[in-house]
This record gives structure tokens, C-alpha cells and sequence, in this order.
């Protein structure tokens, strides 16, 4: 498995533009006919705005001539998907795309696109990729021809999520989105009427008689009317959905794991202790600069390692703990990433010739000067039946250098929770083994033993 | 009802306007059908609004003015009347 490169990924949607990426750069081309679009907006006071606040990815011009101009943007670390995404994050995005549209409407230009896939994660900030999303505004138009975009991509994603239980993650399988007609479908009959679904909902599915008239949707199109008023209606239209966005979108309920820190039953205190003593140690002798923490639960060690200088990516199955290690990355302003993934069914790559996004191994293959598996092992051996030597393989093709482990041995309450009667299969199963799986790749550089059982281990790849 | 029927007439004649007149476009996202439908009668309430506020801020800024401008009259009347 080889690093994105440039000759596999290639975007081809956006009219105005294509996207490479390199090892080390993005390089966008702009396509003749938006060279002048381009250069206005690159120029504006606006997009410089952004870029200081960090709102969108920095732009410089490499070249603008007369085979056109291509542009650079320094690659965000770590490229994560909405199917990937926290309900936080989810929210987060979609008040990015309102807030710059309503600045750029104020400032005489107008959003084109208004998708999540043109948001990326740098640390828990949001930031918009695509310098190519805005345009000059026909200061006539009341229309905001990406509104049905946003709706489609974000809100009703989140109304899903909210009022239906959809998990955010089946976005994967919807480029567009959802249609209103699908969610109005899924849900009772009383509930449609619900102030907070008639407008995004329930409205557009009644209008849809009306809308299969061609002629209805070209003049709708269409519209014309005095600056001032277009002005109003666009600010007002976005306003609106950022209000929608929020009420769809609350802060998340808590779950079994998101407590799992507090009720860790397992643990004494001096036992945390001594833990969290092993993996600060462990992390300063490793001094990474990148970090992969996979099953990070509410990212108590992902933060440890962001304290320590560290990009953290970490990578959580359960969406409302990956939820909150968003919240505490974001509240601390730490470099941590959250991802709603499992290791063991990891996300596939998506899209045209399935090149479009890229699969998560392959971004996180060699990315990590240090793996992260405090107590996860058992879960992968248990849960998803996967061999010990399968789940060293993969680590090593994970970390560059650093491998820190917690072993949870056999006679440990969580082990035998996730047993359930597969003694069998299971029950002999020793820390030896372990050692015998890892020390093809594997040194083992520091070992210590907790007084509840578990182990922590230190190694490093041979 | 004289002033009921004149203001949906203004009404059907502003939407008639507004749904008459054409722009080019060059976004390349998907507008919708019934969204776009959606978003447009959203903004006729919207447009329909301000108008309303505006007349009404009218009305009173005419009243004020004329009030005012009765003042002065009787201000500068009363003291030849005296």
C-alpha cells in the first residue's frame, strides 16, 4: 500500500478546477474561463481574513500565466471524511460554511458549493479546503443555488441523526446527501409536523408536485430583484439554517463508553496513576511527532500525548467517546483529531472508480512515529476474531517506529466480559503469546506490571 | 377589504415580477426542484416583510412629520393670535 500520490487522486466535479495531491503539497489548477474569478477572489480582503483566522486553507500562486494559473495549499496532516466525523464536528462544519457565507455575502460574493466534503479537521478546527467555492454575486439574485446542497449534505444528515437515529457514518454511502423525501418518509406521521421539521422536510415534499414542472424551477431560478432586498433574503436564508443546524444538532447524550473513564471500575486510582505515569514516560522517550491512538475511548491519553507536542489522531469506533474527545480537544486547543472508525472494519476508499476518497488504512499506513493500544488488543482478539499475528502485522505497517500496549491478560474482568463462554477458542491464552506474535517486528524496550494484572509494554519496531 | 385585496394584488404582481425576470448562474451544485422552490417562497416572505416594515416606518415618519409640522404652524400662528 503506497502514500496518496498524485497520479491516483485527482478531483474532476468542480467546473472552475482540478485538485492533485502530492506528498508534501496540494496543487489545484485553475480551468481556463475562472482565471479572473479566481484571481478577484484571491485578491479579496475576505479570503486573506480567512486564512489569518485560519477559516480556509492558506493559497499561494505557483504560476499565472498563459497555460493558466495553479495554486499550492500546504496538506492539512490528516485528511478525515463526514462519515468519520463526530456529531460535533458535524456541527462545527456547518456553522463554518454559514459563517463565511453570510461574510461573503455581506462582501459581495456567494458560496457555490455548500458540501462537507469540502471541510477538513486541522487538530478540532474546522477548516474549507476549496478556494474555488466562491464566486461574485449577481447582487440581483436572491437565490443561493448551494442552499439545497447544505440542506441536503448537512442538515438533513443531522435531522436523521437526531429524529431517526441514523448514525452520521451512513452519509458514506450519499455523496448528495439525503432527498427531503427520504426522511419524510421515515418518519410518523404526527412528527412531520414538528415545527423544526416542516421547513426542511415536510414543506419541500409537498412542494414537490410543483417543482416537477420545469418551468417552476427555471424562473424560481431565476429570480430577480432589488440589491438591498437580495441582500436581506441571503443573509436571512443562512441565518435561518444555522438556527436549524444547532437545533438538530445538540450536544450529544452521554453512553456506557463515554463513561467508561469515570466508572472504570477495574482501575483503582493508584492503579490510573501508575498507568498514566508509564505512557507519559513512555511517550517522552518516544518524543513523536505523530501520534495514532486507536480505541482512545474519551481521549484522556490522546491529550497526554497533544500535551507533549504530538498531532494525535484518534480513532474511536463509539461516535458519542470520539464526541467528547473532540469537545476536550477543542476546549484544551489541542492537536488532537478524532475519527469514528474501528480498526478492524476500517472506512473503505468511496467515489468515481472508488478514487474519490481514500481508504483509512491507506492514510494511516506509516503515518505514526507512535501506536497507541492501551487495552484494545483483547477487543480485537475477541470481538472481531482477529489472530494475534493479523494484529501485529498491522501495527506494523501503522507506526514508524513506537508501539506502547497495554496487555489485558486473560483473568482481568474485561477479558472474561468479552469471552462469553469461548474458553476453548480463548482460554489458555498468555502474555507469552503475545510476545511470541510481536517479536518479529517487535523490541521490546520497557515492560511494567500493574497490581491489578495488566501489563504495559514499550516497544519499538525492528 | 378594499385595502385587503389591493395588498394581495401587489402581492401576485411582486412574485409575477420577481419569477419574470432571468440571471445566469454558474454554480454546479445540484439547485434542487423543490428546495429551490422552497428557498424562493422563502424569500418573497422575507421581501414581503421588509416591505411591510418600510411602509409602516413610513406611515409613521409621515405622522411624526406631519405632527411636527402642526406644531410649528400653531407655534408660529398662536402668537399673532394672541
Amino acid at each position: 500500500m503506497t502514500q496518496p500520490s498524485g497520479a491516483e487522486f485527482r478531483t474532476f466535479r468542480d467546473p472552475a478546477g482540478s485538485l492533485t495531491i502530492e506528498s508534501d503539497r496540494v496543487v489545484r489548477r485553475v480551468r481556463p474561463g475562472y482565471e479572473d474569478a479566481t484571481r478577484e477572489f484571491l485578491s479579496s480582503k475576505l479570503r486573506q481574513q480567512w486564512e489569518d483566522r485560519g477559516d480556509m486553507v492558506a493559497t499561494t500562486v505557483a504560476s499565472d500565466g498563459p497555460d493558466g494559473i495553479e495554486l499550492h495549499h500546504p496538506r492539512i496532516w490528516f485528511s478525515t471524511y463526514p462519515w468519520e466525523w463526530t456529531l460535533g464536528q458535524w456541527r462545527a462544519a456547518a456553522e463554518l460554511t454559514l459563517k463565511l457565507q453570510q461574510e461573503a455575502i455581506a462582501a459581495g460574493w456567494i458560496l457555490k458549493d455548500a458540501t462537507p466534503l469540502n471541510i477538513l479537521f486541522r487538530g478540532s478546527q474546522p477548516v474549507l479546503v476549496d478556494v474555488l467555492s466562491f464566486e461574485k454575486r449577481d447582487p440581483q439574485s436572491p437565490v443561493w443555488l448551494a442552499y439545497a446542497q447544505f440542506v441536503r449534505t448537512f442538515l438533513l444528515p443531522l435531522i436523521a441523526h437526531k429524529w431517526l437515529h441514523w448514525p452520521l457514518s451512513v452519509t458514506s454511502s450519499r455523496r448528495d446527501g439525503f432527498e427531503p423525501h427520504e426522511i419524510f418518509s421515515a418518519l410518523p406521521r404526527l412528527r412531520r409536523f414538528r415545527p423544526e421539521l416542516l421547513w426542511p422536510v415536510t414543506l419541500p415534499v409537498l412542494l414537490e408536485g410543483s417543482a416537477e414542472n420545469p418551468e417552476n424551477t427555471r424562473k424560481a431560478r431565476q429570480m430577480h430583484r432589488d440589491p438591498e432586498i437580495t441582500t436581506l433574503v441571503l443573509g436571512k436564508s443562512a441565518k435561518g439554517l444555522l438556527k436549524q443546524v444547532r437545533r438538530a444538532a445538540p450536544p450529544p447524550g452521554e453512553t456506557a463508553w463515554s463513561k467508561y473513564e469515570s466508572t472504570a471500575a477495574h482501575y483503582t486510582a493508584a492503579e490510573i496513576a501508575a498507568k498514566q505515569k508509564f505512557v507519559k514516560e513512555a511517550i517522552a522517550t518516544a518524543a513523536p511527532a505523530s501520534v495514532l491512538d486507536v480505541g482512545a475511548n474519551t481521549g484522556t491519553y490522546s491529550l497526554m500525548a497533544a500535551e507533549q507536542g504530538a498531532q494525535v489522531l484518534a480513532l474511536e469506533g463509539d461516535a458519542s467517546a470520539a464526541d467528547r474527545i473532540w469537545q476536550r480537544s477543542q476546549a484544551a486547543g489541542a492537536n488532537v483529531t478524532p475519527v469514528v472508525a474501528n480498526l478492524a472494519w476500517p472506512t473503505p476508499a468511496y467515489g468515481w472508480e472508488n478514487s474519490e476518497t481514500h481508504a483509512l488504512l491507506e492514510r494511516m499506513n506509516k503515518k505514526f512515529d507512535l501506536v497507541l493500544m492501551l487495552a484494545v488488543v483483547h477487543h480485537l482478539l475477541l470481538h472481531d476474531q482477529v489472530p494475534l499475528e493479523n494484529i501485529v502485522h498491522l501495527i506494523a505497517r501503522l507506526t514508524r517506529k513506537w508501539l506502547l500496549l497495554e496487555w489485558v491478560p486473560l483473568q482481568d474482568p474485561m477479558f472474561q466480559k468479552l469471552l462469553r463462554g469461548r474458553e476453548d477458542l480463548y482460554g489458555s491464552l498468555s502474555e507469552a503469546q503475545w510476545a511470541a506474535a510481536a517479536a518479529p517486528y517487535f523490541e521490546q524496550v520497557r515492560r511494567e506490571e500493574l497490581s491489578n494484572g495488566r501489563v504495559m509494554l514499550l516497544y519499538r519496531l525492528k | 377589504m378594499r385595502k385587503f385585496s389591493a395588498l394581495f394584488s401587489w402581492m401576485v404582481i411582486a412574485i409575477g415580477f420577481l419569477l419574470a425576470s432571468e440571471k445566469q448562474a454558474h454554480a454546479y451544485a445540484d439547485p434542487g426542484s423543490s428546495l429551490l422552490i422552497l428557498q424562493t417562497v422563502g424569500s418573497i416572505v422575507t421581501a414581503t416583510g421588509l416591505y411591510f416594515r418600510r411602509r409602516i416606518a413610513s406611515f409613521f415618519k409621515r405622522g411624526k412629520s406631519t405632527e411636527t409640522a402642526a406644531e410649528a404652524t400653531e407655534q408660529t400662528v398662536s402668537p399673532a393670535a394672541k
